[in-house]
Order: structure tokens, then sequence, then C-alpha cells
């Protein structure tokens, strides 16, 4: 067998690393358009080849460790693993590119510059000429087009070539005068370090890069003498040995792009003129709200909920017809196989009331779920997201947060997994501490369900537009308030993190990796469904079907409570699940849903937030209704006192601990216990006192007053007092370096 | 209780008992929209803390 070649794809974030690594390895790795969505390395065989081991890297600005990604992708393309570099590099911004460029040369490394988007380069008239570039870089150039494939093969073809290397030696030179200085240091570089890596190093040591210098044991005596020699340098140009070297190359780039780019006459591109609009500043967070406005209601009043009525009305509910033969519905089918093969009526209990509808009514959301994430993959393919999060760094850095933290709120819209993860890239501990608390704010798909629910028993009808949108907006106020408020505490307090970003052209997506990034949520929404929400709905089902026969007249014995003599009709309030809800109910009570039904469902959703329909469902045999029998939502609606308990229980399902699956991430985040139960405790505390305050200003307005009426005022009068207090004194003289460094 | 019951109580409970090791073998982000670039548990890097990465990237440089 021929032995594996190992290439790595380096590059900028956003210049399409990902995309090209989808491409050549069939693979369907997360794809967005913003910076940061891989903040850790992946690894897949190329499909054509299955010898050739391909590696997707953080995208990163440079090779000086600044953040955890260059730090990831520095520390691989110097373990000696990769065979060739593949520099991804976005052509249509080639000059900020090439600062990465040159230093990936500098290492010696066999490199092979892809330059992505070449037909986005065409087509605004540019011209670049690769083959001169490829001169000035010692290294092979080759134009492509990771959405379209255009030039792959040849860049794979060049890779291999490559690899077969011993390395690239850059062909750019500094100064003459720093270039003296680098020799002088490149004869203190121990002698077993490899002849290709000499110069990197030699350039590494005099930027002062410390972890160089360990990596390559520098003697004290040597690091003394480099020392020496930056430190004249320095005194010789009056600047400091960092700043030196990035002008340098710098310069470098100006000489390289003169030379090698032909720039068509400047006039506004498309892209531009749309950016005008979408990004200005007092249309684009109105624009931001409508699209979000129009997206849920598309999804969930509209198209999607065509798709789940026809679900739930037929599939689930009365049956359907198919050419004018009449066909019966899943938990009719189910329950006539059951009786025909002589199952007793507590295991078609179980299989119909349980696990048929509780994963029936999970599997209806799905044409709901589609419709939302079509709108969504587009947005975030064609580039829209990106500037979504451009515009809120604006409304954000007014209360002292950065449009950093947005980025990973934009990817819990999909799911708050990959949401708390993309906080990697905020290098700011207490800003990223702060993003991980607040970003599972944001519905997630599996809340869509909750929200379709709650619209229904509001207001009895799905044409509601405004219902599902408004809390989607709760999500995002939330994450506002709170930011603004932890800022105001001493964990949380420092100078926001700077907010650097490069805004995509604007694009229609491709077909393929739009239609993937659709699939992948809807796929794990399905697999959820027959996995973790069985068995959630199997649990659920035993404790609300077994219990003590505790009603007058009843023997007090323990079994299956329906086949128990005289059994009342409402016999679940006698189950297991009765007891154990009705034990935690009073903590419920001020935000008026204390049913034991209520604290169940919301008990069950924090394990998958789509068990709170699921554990409805199987309480109320929605399932068997159908999502537009009003009999349903008046079911749910029953189960709260007022319209304020309904919407007190959506807003603290929303907004309340995640599910176990973020839980869990959020844990590994925060690298601590204590952070943990902080971050936890935080988002359960706020979501109580958001209903709290729900119920209790909605039964005000009612003429009901009680002490919790009081208690919800004190706690909207602290609210609002940390909101719009002014900052502390000192609260922004930490450097957000410095921030960075308590753990 | 007949034989039927059995039968369907048997593969309920061998349907749980999947999934509990499917979460013990994939950890709960088996079900995160990510799970696919996944294997195992020991892989996810959600579950991994940075440094960790940075160590186990950094071996043998």
């Amino acid at each position: 067998m021929a032995t594996d070649i190992r290439v790595a794809l380096a590059g900028n974030p956003n210049c399409g690393k990902t995309t090209l690594f989808n491409r050549i390895t069939g693979q369907n790795g997360y794809v967005g358009n913003w910076p940061g969505v891989t903040v850790e390395k992946k690894e897949a065989r190329l499909s054509s080849d299955k010898n050739v081991v391909v590696t997707d890297l953080p995208g990163i600005y440079s090779l000086s460790p600044y953040s955890p990604e260059e730090q990831v992708s520095r520390d691989y393309l110097m373990s000696g693993e990769p065979d060739v570099v593949v520099n991804v590099v976005d052509a249509t911004n080639l000059e900020r590119n090439l600062y990465l460029t040159l230093q990936v040369v500098e290492t010696g490394l066999p490199v092979v510059i892809a330059l992505n988007m070449a037909d986005l380069v065409e087509k605004s008239g540019d011209k670049i000429d690769a083959g001169k570039l490829s001169q000035r870089l010692g290294a092979p150039v080759v134009m492509i087009s990771a959405l379209k494939g255009s030039g792959v093969d040849e860049l794979l073809r060049t890779a291999r070539q490559e690899a077969a290397k011993a390395g690239s030696v850059p062909a750019h030179r500094f100064d003459s005068a720093i270039e003296g200085v680098l020799d002088d240091i490149e004869k203190l570089v121990p002698a077993g370090v490899e002849e290709g890596k000499r110069r990197y190093y030699a350039v590494k040591l005099f930027e002062r890069d410390e972890l160089a210098a360990k990596a390559i044991s520098l003697s004290p005596a040597s690091a003394a003498k480099v020392e020496a020699l930056v430190a004249q340098c320095e005194k010789d140009c009056d600047d400091d040995a960092e700043s030196i070297i990035t002008g340098e190359r710098y310069a470098l780039i100006a000489h390289i792009m003169d030379e090698c780019v032909k720039k068509a006459p400047a006039k506004m591109s498309t892209s531009e003129k749309i950016d005008r609009i979408v990004t200005n500043r007092i249309l684009g967070l109105p624009i931001f709200l409508a699209v979000m406005f129009g997206v849920y209601y598309l999804a969930i009043s509209t198209f999607g909920t065509a798709g789940t009525d026809w679900v739930n009305d037929n599939l689930f509910g009365e049956g359907w017809e198919l050419f004018g033969a009449a066909m019966p519905s899943v938990p009719d089918v189910v329950t006539g196989w059951l009786e025909a093969a002589g199952a007793s009526a507590m295991v078609t209990s179980l299989v119909v009331d349980g696990v048929v509808a509780g994963v029936g009514a999970v599997l209806g959301f799905i044409p709901q779920m589609v419709v939302l994430f079509i709108l969504l993959s587009f947005l975030e393919d064609c580039g829209y997201m990106a500037r979504v999060a451009f515009v809120m760094d604006r409304v954000f850095r007014r209360f002292g947060l950065s449009g950093k933290s947005f980025i990973p709120m934009l990817v819990s819209t999909g799911c708050g997994v990959p949401g708390v993860l993309a906080t990697k890239t905020i290098e700011n501990e207490k800003d990223r501490r702060m993003t991980v608390m607040t970003t599972t704010f944001i519905p997630c798909g599996a809340k869509l369900p909750i929200i379709a629910l709650l619209m229904g028993a509001l207001v009895g009808t799905s044409d509601a537009t405004w219902i599902a949108p408004l809390f989607y907006f709760l999500g995002v106020v939330a994450v506002i308030v709170s930011g603004i408020m932890l800022k105001k505490t001493k964990l949380f307090a420092g100078r926001p993190t700077p907010f650097v970003m490069e805004l995509p052209s604007y694009h229609f997506p491709s077909i393929r990796s739009w239609a993937l990034h659709v699939w992948e949520r809807v796929s794990a929404y399905i697999k959820k469904a027959f996995t973790i929400i069985f068995a959630s709905t199997v649990v659920v089902w035993f404790l609300s079907n077994f219990g003590t026969a505790g009603w007058e007249g009843g023997s007090g014995a323990f079994g299956f409570l329906p086949d128990m003599e005289g059994v009342p009709e409402e016999f679940t309030d006698y189950s297991v699940l009765a007891m154990l809800g009705g034990a935690i109910a009073w903590i419920f009570a001020p935000l008026g849903f204390d049913s034991w039904q209520a604290t169940a469902m919301s008990v069950t959703g924090l394990v998958a937030k789509e068990n709170v329909v699921a554990t409805a469902a199987s309480l109320l045999h929605i399932a068997d209704a159908g999502e537009t029998d009003p009999s349903l939502w008046a079911a749910f609606a029953g189960m709260f006192s007022t319209m304020g308990g309904i919407m007190a229980f959506g807003a603290f399902n929303l907004l309340c601990a995640p599910c176990f699956a973020a839980m869990g991430t959020i844990r590994a985040q925060m690298n601590s216990a204590k952070w943990t139960a902080i971050a936890l405790g935080y988002e359960c505390g706020f979501a109580w006192v958001v209903g709290l305050m729900i119920n209790q200003f909605y039964l005000l307005a009612q003429g009901v007053v009680s002490v919790w009426t009081v208690v919800a005022v004190a706690f909207a009068a602290l609210i609002l007092f940390q909101v719009f207090r002014p900052m502390p004194k000192g609260a922004w003289d930490d450097e957000p370096a410095a921030a960075a460094a308590t753990a | 209780m007949g034989p039927v019951d059995i039968v369907i109580l048997v593969a309920i409970a061998a349907a749980l008992a999947a999934v509990v090791l499917r979460v013990r073998r994939k950890g709960v982000c088996a079900d995160c929209s990510e799970a696919g670039t996944c294997a195992h548990k020991g892989s996810c890097m959600a579950h991994m803390d940075p440094l960790e990465i940075e160590k186990r990237l950094g071996k043998g440089l």
C-alpha cells in the first residue's frame, strides 16, 4: 500500500478552506459564511485517493500565536506531520491574505498556493498573473474556485508533486539591513534544526517569539546574543522588532501586488451597493428584524405550517386519502397491528400513547424545521448573516459588548452545541465566558416545536404571525440585557474584544452545500427523535402510567393505573410523574404554571428541548388530536390558569439551561465546574425571573396583586438599574489581553 | 401478559439499551448538528479543553 500523504489546508478565516475540504473529501463539515467556523482541525481522506489525508486547519491571519486557533495551526504546521501545505488564499482579498502566505512559505515546508474565488476576480475585471506570483513567492500558484470545483484537480496534482519535494525556499527577501541581522540569528539557531526551517526560526527569534525559542531549545547564551542583535536593530530602525518584520512584509506585499495584479477601474460592486443599504447605520437593524420576522413567519405560519398540519392531521391524525383510497394514520395502523397480535392494553398504550405519540409529535414539526433551515442556511451561505454580526457589533459595542459575541449566537439558531463551540474564537476570557452563558438564549431548531405549540395555545390559530418572531426576539433581547448587566459586574468587566471582520461578497449559495446544510440539521433532529426523545417518551410513559391507587375508594396499591379498579379518568394525577412533578411544582407557582404536567415538561426539556412537546404529547395525546384541532391547544392551555402562565412557561423553557448536549459542551468550554454551575445557574435564574415578571405583570394588568407582584417589580427595577446605570469607573481600564490572562 | 407483550417489551428494552450505549459511546453531543464529523466522544472537540488540543497537536514538536 502506498504511503499516506498528509495535506494541510491553511489560510485566513473565511477564505473557503472548509468549502475546499468538503469538496475534495466529500465531507459535510459545517461551512459558515463568517470567520471562525473551523475552530479545531478536521481530518478526512481525499475522495479520489484514500492515501491522501487532508487536514482543515482553523482560519488564521498570521503564524504568530495570538489566539488559540493560530497556536493550533502553527503547532500543527511545525509538528512535521504535513507533507505539503495548501495555502488557501481569497483571491478577491489578495493583499491581506498574502501576509499569512509569506509566513507559510517561510516555514520551509512544501507549499502550494490556491488562489480561491478566481471566478469572482475574473468577474470583477481584475487580472492576477499567477506565474509571476509563483516566481515572487517561491511556490506554485493554482487558480481555483472551491465552490464551483474549477482548478481543484490541478491543485491536487500540484500538491502531490510538491509533497515529494524536500520543501520550499522562500523567494522573498527583506531590507538588506534586516537580512543581515537574520543571517546572524540563523547562525545561532541550534544545528539540529533542519536546513529548510532555519530561516523561519530566525525570523521568529527576531520577533521575540518565546514559544519558537522553546521549541528549538535555544541555549541561554545564544538567546542573549539574539537579544543583543535584535535590540541593536530596533535601535537602528527606531521601532520594535515585531513592527519591523510586519512593516517589511507589508512593503514586500505592496511590491508583489504592483507586479502581479492589474486592478480593473474602481467601481462599486453589487455587494457594496447592497451593503450600503443592509449595513446602513439607521436601516441595518430594522432590516435584520424584518428579515428574521420573515424567516419565522414563513417557517411557522405559512409553508412550514401547511406541511406540519398535513403530517399531524393525516399521518398522525385521522388518516388521509391516496388516489381516492382511504389510508389510516400511523397510530391507527399500529393500534390495529397490536390488537390483531393480541397485545395487552398496557403494551398498546405504551407503544401508541407513549412512543408513537411522543416521537410522532416531534417528527410532525419536520416540515417547519425544513423551511426554517432552508431560509437560515440561505441567509448564512449568501453572506447576509456576516453583515448581521457587523450590524450587531455597532449595537453591542454601545453597551460594552463585542460583535464577536454575536457570531456564536448566529450559529446557535441551528444548534446550541456548535454555537457554544464557536465561542473559542473569542480571545478575551471574560467575554468568552459571558458569551457561553448567553448564547443558548437564542432559540435553536429544537425550540421551534415549543414556539409552535405556544402559538396555538396562546391564540388558538396558526395565523398569529407575531408570536414566533416574538420568541426569537425575546432570545436576542435576553442576550443583550444579560450582556449589559454582566459586563457591569466585576466578574466580566473589561474593554470589549476588538472585532475585525471581513465581509464576504454576496453570492448565491451552491445548491449542494445549501442542501447538505439543511440535511445535516434535519437529520440530526430526526436522529434525536429516534434516540433521546424515544428513550425519554418511554420513561415518561412509565412514570405517568404507573402509580399508587390513592383516590377515594382506591386500594393504595402500586401498579399500572388504567387497569386498576375504580380508576378515575384523570388517573395520571396519581402517577409517579405527578408525584415527582408536584414535589417541585411550587418553584413555578409564581410563574403561573404550578401543575405537575407543566413542571414535568420543563424538567424533561432539560434532556432535549423537543421533549417539552413529546412529553405534552404523551400526557395530552397530541398525536391523536392533530395540530389544527382546537381541543389540543385547549388541553395544553388547560394546564395553565392564565395566558400569562402560558407565556411565562414559554419564556422559561426557551431561556433556561439548554439540553444535556449543550450543557456538556458548556462544561467542556468553561473547563471548570464552578463556571459551569455559574452559567447554568444564571440561565435558569434569569429564565425564572423573566417568567415571573411576565406572569405577574399580566396578572397586574388583570387587577390581581400579590406578594409576588412586589417581587416581580423589585426584579424589574433591579434589571433596569443594572442596565441603565453608567459603566462603573475603571471597568474598561484593563486591556483585552490582560483580561484574558485570568483563569 | 402474553408472549406478544413480552416480545414488544423486550424490543423496547433493547432499543432503550441501544440508546444508552450510544450516548455512553458518543456522548450526548451525538445529537448535535455536527455529530456527523465526530466518530466518538473521545474525538469530539466540543468535549475537549483547548489546552488539551494544543498539547495533543504540539506532540513531537
